[in-house]
């Protein structure tokens, strides 16, 4: 009975699938689409899987309980069973390919298309006059308030991460300072939104560019809000002794959740605030805009190089340790240095610890 | 009786597609533009003129026009 409901459900599903009218190339489900917009098309899966479930489940129930078959004795009392099993893995499989045809072949555009889609959404239309900010926006300058909202959001990702790494090493004095001071950024941050957003010179209503800016940097800072409660729900747990220094697995979840905000607010900076209001025709704005650029991008290769130098000399990346590793090195060196004292032949380019000088040399550089 | 020749704008490499309206607008620009270098009547600017004038829609430079009187265009004049 349920093959042959299975069977009938299938043709059905597979005529609406393919349409036989069309019948010279035999043109599938895929190649069309009677309506405009991208609906998932009624499926009979969800209902007919959650049946053949039930048998599945009851017959297997029944089946451990050692009852007879109510319908036959074929298989053992594993009639039902393998019904059960049968049904469920065609529901599944057919389920699985319409999925598969509506993923792969259904409303989605080539990459070619989609980047068309992209280059068009940012170039301005002929009716704001094909220019980006539109003539007659007060712009706000990158370089002031949204400048220090980066530094700010930039500082409380590297105090949150004190406060992490304070925590797992149980340092709760650290912990509490770290969230402290990592809470007062993102309020500091807020309060700084609020004031450029009360002085802007143009409203969420009044135009393409008011309606992306708001749009755009009211979203992230709603999430800004969020991740600040979200933090401060990890702060006060710390502060009940509800985490130890191993399972605080929401405090982390925090942290993650204000990285990822954080992230968002340097694509914002970037786009909205320095790229979208960049005085394109100004040579001298764009030359000064690349030179930021190129000094930051040369900052942060050298910060890395540095980083990646410590950590192939000392195998270590927590702050103390490095430290104690320094300091274990500096011993060890004087005490190389005092032995070598007064020895006519002693060169430093023949002994192991001018790596170790070159090291300390380095590292003064990036403190 | 002279031959009236018709032609239209020669394509543009900076507008490939088949849309051409941004390939109006900015020869609309470029006209106002040159005539603001070169004064009011140059017959060097007669080019841009005939260009905007075979691509864009006659609503569309009538529109443009009285905003320009009014201080109101949009575009980088």
């Amino acid at each position: 009975m349920f093959s042959a409901l299975l069977m009938s459900t299938c043709d059905a599903y597979s005529r609406y699938f393919t349409d036989k009218s069309l019948n010279s190339q035999e043109i599938g489900r895929s190649q069309f689409q009677a309506q405009p917009f991208h609906l998932v098309t009624p499926s009979p899966w969800p209902l007919l899987t959650s049946f053949t479930l039930l048998i599945l489940t009851s017959g297997t129930v029944i089946y451990f309980n050692g009852y007879a078959n109510p319908f036959s004795s074929f298989g053992g009392g594993l009639t039902l069973v393998l019904i059960g099993f049968v049904t469920t893995a065609s529901s599944i499989t057919l389920w699985f390919r319409d999925v598969v045809t509506e993923g792969t072949f259904l409303g989605d555009h080539t990459f070619p298309v989609q980047k068309a889609y992209l280059h068009s959404s940012l170039a301005p239309t002929v009716e704001i006059g094909s220019q980006w900010p539109p003539a007659g926006i007060p712009v706000i300058n990158a370089f002031e308030l949204p400048l220090l909202n980066t530094i700010l959001l930039l500082s409380s990702g590297a105090t949150v991460t004190y406060a992490h790494h304070s925590l797992i090493q149980g340092n709760r004095r650290g912990t509490i300072l770290g969230l402290i001071i990592t809470i007062a950024f993102a309020v500091l941050f807020t309060a700084c939104q609020g004031i450029e957003y009360s002085n802007a010179g143009f409203t969420i209503a009044d135009g393409v560019y008011g309606s992306t800016f708001f749009f755009s940097t009211g979203f992230h800072g709603i999430h800004v809000l969020v991740g600040t409660i979200f933090i401060l729900v990890g702060f006060f747990r710390i502060l009940s002794y509800h985490v130890t220094d191993m399972h605080h697995l929401g405090f982390e979840a925090s942290i993650l959740y204000w990285h990822f905000v954080d992230v968002v607010w340097l694509f914002l900076f970037v786009l909205v605030y320095w790229w979208a209001t960049l005085y394109r025709n100004s040579e001298s704005a764009t030359a000064a805009g690349l030179k930021y650029f190129l000094l930051g991008g040369l900052s942060s290769a050298l910060i890395l190089l540095g980083t990646a130098l410590i950590y192939s000399n000392t195998g270590l990346t927590h702050f103390d340790s490095v430290q104690l590793g320094l300091v274990l090195i500096g011993a060890v060196l004087s005490i190389m240095m005092h032995q070598n004292h007064g020895k006519s032949d002693f060169k430093m380019e023949h002994h192991p610890h001018k790596k170790v000088l070159q090291n300390f040399t380095i590292l003064f550089l990036f403190i | 009786m002279a031959e009236i020749e018709l032609k239209t704008a020669p394509s543009d490499f900076r507008f490939p597609t088949t849309n051409q309206s941004r390939h109006c607008f900015t020869r609309y620009i470029e006209y106002h533009k040159c005539l603001n270098a070169k004064g009011d009547g140059s017959v060097d600017c007669e080019k841009f003129a005939r260009y905007y004038r075979s691509l864009c829609p006659g609503e569309w430079v009538d529109r443009w026009n009285e905003q320009r009187a009014n201080g109101t265009f949009p575009g980088p004049l």
